[in-house]
């Protein structure tokens, strides 16, 4: 869903957003003068697929192994591979020092802890 | 093919994050968490970012304080059902969802929401109060699942449960999948065992966030909680991808990250975060 640049530029003037963000300058954004966007990144467009970065996908974590020949999992497969891997996720957990999440129990904004 | 979108939150930092994605017209639509702004009211460019999503029929309501099980009924969850009555007069909001469980009951004032033992009395309370926020939403109304259970028998009705509060009200389901995800590591439950029977007819929304582990004094092994605080697992990412082609209904999906987690260093990964979901929902 595109926003015009104008209303991009309000909503980013009042958050007091840097110029590095959204290309406004410091003195464009103090005297409501709009710039050229400088994000590096060109817009999606509504119908382009979306490259997904490598590191994020499911069979990611799945071994060869377990991919059938049509590259996906059965449904008995994946069943059997998610509690491998959640059973490895929960021994990484409990080896883990964590520290305590931050909260703000004044602000807290969501459903943070639900 | 359903719209992807961010659960708005009310952080600078947020926003910063969250710009590059907006300004690209990626983000479709937006979840606001209505009754957070009422008691430190909105700021002027959440405002505007509401607005201009409410104008364009892609805004979505989500009630966090309501407490909808809370048995006894408060002067306080009636000054929250007359605030919800102005707000939905405030935007145009497509649907409003809140959670299941309750985070209030006597001197116990707030917290994460808990669940409630699953009788016929708790399902009759349920089906009122969720009655209760129907009658006044002129939108339809979901309700979201828990990730904490009682039990593992708890955590495996629970979906029923949810659908049978519902359905008299002619409410959806709000299918949050980090909730799902807790369950399964904290109850060592499959897949299948907590999705194979679930309403997924009834979904209408789907929540995706990270969250964080937690020790317990009782064992050795960490709880998963749903802490919205950190990146999406990858186990989260491939639930998406088994349960989207279940869910005939789905209209939205949401990225939730509470803003005051994020730093710049990880502004990156969070907008990766949802290139991934929008990708998997491009591809479902």
């Amino acid at each position: 869903m595109k926003i015009s640049s104008n209303t991009l530029k309000t909503i980013a003037v009042s958050a007091g957003i840097s110029a590095t963000v959204v290309g406004l300058g410091s003195a464009a954004a103090e005297n409501g003068q709009p710039r050229p966007t400088v994000y590096p990144h060109p817009p999606i467009q509504a119908k382009h697929v979306v490259v997904r970065p490598k590191h994020k996908t499911a069979k990611g974590f799945f071994t060869e192994a377990d991919i059938n020949k049509d590259g996906k999992l059965s449904a008995k497969e994946f069943n059997k591979a998610y509690v491998a891997i959640i059973a490895q996720e929960k021994a990484k957990a409990a080896q883990a020092k964590r520290p305590i999440p931050p909260h703000d129990p004044n602000g807290c904004p969501g459903c943070g802890l639900g | 093919m359903p719209h992807v979108g961010l659960s708005l939150m009310p952080e600078t930092q947020f926003l910063q994050a969250s710009m590059p994605l907006i300004e690209a017209g990626d983000v479709e639509a937006l979840e606001w968490s209505f009754d957070t702004g009422w008691k430190n009211g909105v700021r002027d460019w959440l405002s505007n970012l509401i607005n201009v999503y409410s104008e364009a029929g892609r805004l979505t309501g989500h009630g966090v304080h309501f407490s909808l099980l809370s048995a006894e009924w408060t002067d306080r969850q009636q000054g929250w059902l007359d605030q919800f009555r102005e707000e939905v007069t405030r935007h145009q909001y497509l649907h409003h969802t809140e959670h299941f469980g309750f985070m209030t009951a006597g001197d116990f004032h707030r917290s994460a929401p808990l669940p409630v033992p699953l009788t016929n009395s708790t399902l009759k309370l349920g089906r009122e109060r969720f009655s209760q926020l129907a009658e006044v939403a002129p939108c339809p109304l979901g309700i979201e699942n828990l990730a904490l259970a009682l039990s593992i028998d708890d955590a495996l009705q629970q979906h029923e449960f949810l659908e049978k509060i519902v359905t008299p009200a002619n409410g959806f389901l709000l299918l949050d999948l980090h909730n799902i995800y807790c369950q399964l590591c904290n109850f060592n439950l499959s897949p299948a065992e907590l999705l194979d029977n679930y309403p997924f007819h009834l979904v209408r929304e789907i929540h995706v966030s990270g969250g964080s582990w937690a020790p317990t004094a009782s064992s050795n092994s960490p709880i998963r909680r749903d802490t919205h605080d950190d990146d999406v697992p990858a186990e989260v990412f491939s639930l998406l991808e088994h349960v989207l082609p279940r869910c005939p209904d789905v209209e939205v999906v949401f990225l939730e990250r509470l803003g005051n987690t994020l730093q710049e260093h990880q502004f990156e990964q969070f907008r990766k975060d949802f290139l991934t979901l929008k990708s998997i929902v491009a591809n479902g």
